[in-house]
């Protein structure tokens, strides 16, 4: 076969409905809209469905780990009161929102959950707050057409264990999505304890176990078989923190 | 009854749907300055005039080994499609072709779009294009049987495939009352056929822009302005075929076509705001399953009555 414009041709394999088709070799990020940056995924696809995926990082320059700073810090010793954390929590869940929210191609829900984001990490009061959340999650979780998108989409078993915000990641993206909204709303409605943070229980789970890595190892399998709308869901649905990777700086270090 | 189109509708026809599709370009523009906060949201107004400035003086890029003759037939179909769709709509009391067969007319110069988007998906030798464009073919599988199917509903209605006798048959009730089914159908299908709103998988932004991604300068502009006037045709259809065309008390029939007609149109935007986005390995299913059983009683029910 020849190479057209140097180019080798896409080469074909049996698909999942016994034809066969091309393949085509095609990573996916680091840089995509509302993607966790830094990820690559690259893919095999056969039209649209992916038929392996194997999961590298783009290697960051720093070893700020902005969502988990405020355990972090409490674990080196400086004061910090939960407020402060569940602050930094709730602002990270929106985070996640607004990015999920954006795939699924709701793009004036995720603005919101944006503004709402910001303006809680600028020191908006509790009340405030907690009263245009409550808006956005009425607005969100009313919306049968969403649930009817998002559900049996990248479904994880209890058993993995997978860490992850109130409890693992376990089930599918319209039951991750509902975790979030109810671990922002109980975050916002403690952001004013002044009582001493204690734990190292994170946005993303225990902040010492870095749970981008789990993340990251069962993403590969979850993915295969997804065509790339599903597969852009489940990615944001599990939203990894790639700050929490060890970088190159850290691993000398170690 | 079917009189000479006076020359004045040839020049009236390409300008009003110009003015639709900037109007929706620009009720489009403000609904995002609301929704992301934006102060002043009315100043976006001049947005998609600006966009249209910066397309026009864009260098255009170019991905490797593209097939640009396939591409640029591909994005001009789009813009033909939309315009050959629209003239056998009526201005007020007369369309600038008043076709007897005027609602086949119209289905099949919509379903040139099929073609357009598959083109201009395939042209640049891209992944996330090829992917719009693989979209819209599943789309179209979804939306057009129940799409033909209410439109055939309108035609038995007034036993004509003659837009101007479906309006006709519309002076004591219009159809979007006795034929609700039909319509609501009509409207879905109308936003699918537009890739609009939450049926915009084809460009959506989980793959860059889908169809558009690699579309830059003058290309992309009449692909945008295409999209537009698809969207206005796709909503001025639903005026003579459901809403009684120009019939109205008082005010003159050109009148009351351009205000029901931006009516349905402001609908069709609106929705795009609020609603997430449909995929169609979920909507398939309700499709085929729902739409067009619906829309068969539906003409079953129609035909019953005409009888």
């Amino acid at each position: 076969m020849g190479a057209p414009g140097g180019l080798r041709m896409a080469d074909r394999g049996p698909d999942r409905d016994g034809l066969k088709l091309d393949r085509l070799h095609v990573p996916m990020g680091p840089v995509l809209r509302d993607w966790p940056s830094g990820l690559v995924v690259d893919t095999t696809l056969q039209g649209d469905v992916i038929q392996q995926a194997t999961v590298r990082t783009v290697s960051g320059s720093g070893d700020q780990r902005f969502w988990d700073e405020p355990w972090l810090s409490a674990m080196r010793g400086p004061h910090v009161t939960r407020g402060e954390a569940e602050r930094r929590r709730a602002a990270s869940h929106l985070d996640s929102l607004g990015r999920l929210l954006g795939v699924a191609g709701w793009l004036s829900a995720a603005a919101e959950a944006r503004r709402l984001r910001d303006r809680v990490l600028a020191a908006a009061s509790r009340e405030e707050a907690v009263r245009d959340y409550m808006r956005f999650e009425r607005r969100v979780r009313r919306s049968r057409l969403l649930r009817w998108m998002l559900r049996d989409l990248g479904v994880i078993e209890e058993a993995c264990r997978l860490p992850g915000p109130g409890g693992g990641m376990s089930g599918d993206v319209a039951t991750r999505l509902g975790r979030w909204l109810t671990e922002t709303g109980a975050a916002l409605t403690a952001m004013d304890d002044a009582s001493r943070l204690e734990d190292g229980e994170g946005p993303r789970g225990p902040v010492e176990d870095r749970p981008a890595e789990k993340v990251l190892a069962v993403l590969p399998d979850l993915l295969v078989g997804a065509e790339l709308a599903a597969a852009r869901l489940i990615v944001a649905s599990l939203d990894p923190d790639l700050d929490q990777l060890r970088s190159v700086h850290e691993a000398v270090h170690a | 009854m079917h009189e000479v189109t006076p020359a004045w509708a040839l020049i009236a026809f390409p300008i009003v749907l110009a003015a639709l599709a900037l109007l929706a370009a620009t009720f489009d523009s403000v609904l995002t300055a609301v929704a992301t906060g934006r102060p002043a949201p009315l100043k976006a107004m001049s947005d998609p005039l600006r966009e249209v400035a910066r397309l026009v003086v864009q260098q255009r890029r170019r991905t490797f080994m593209p097939d640009i003759l396939l591409m640029r037939i591909g994005i001009f179909t789009l813009v033909v499609a939309a315009v050959l769709a629209g003239v056998v709509l009526p201005l007020g009391d007369r369309p600038v072709a008043d076709l007897s067969v005027g609602i086949v007319w119209f289905n099949a110069m919509e379903v040139c779009v099929w073609g357009s988007l598959w083109l201009t998906g395939w042209g640049p030798n891209s992944v996330y294009p090829l992917t719009g464009g693989y979209r819209f073919l599943a789309q179209g599988l979804a939306y057009e049987l129940p799409h033909m199917f209410a439109l055939i509903t309108a035609a038995l209605g007034a036993g004509s495939l003659r837009i101007g006798d479906v309006v006709g048959a519309q002076r004591g009730l219009w159809f979007a009352v006795w034929m609700p089914v039909a319509f609501a159908v009509y409207l879905i299908s109308a936003v699918a056929m537009a890739f609009w709103g939450p049926m915009n998988q084809a460009v959506g932004s989980d793959i860059a822009g889908g169809v558009r991604a690699e579309l830059s300068g003058p290309d992309r502009l009449i692909f945008q302005a295409g999209r537009y006037a698809l969207l206005a045709v796709a909503a001025a259809a639903a005026v003579p075929l459901f809403l009684g065309g120009g019939v109205g008390p008082v005010l003159p029939a050109w009148l009351w076509t351009a205000l029901k007609t931006i009516a349905v149109l402001a609908v069709l935007v609106w929705a795009k705001h609020r609603l997430p986005a449909i995929r169609m390995d979920r909507f398939m299913e309700v499709s085929w399953m729902v739409l067009i059983p619906a829309t068969l009683l539906q003409m079953l029910i129609v035909g019953i009555v005409v009888l």
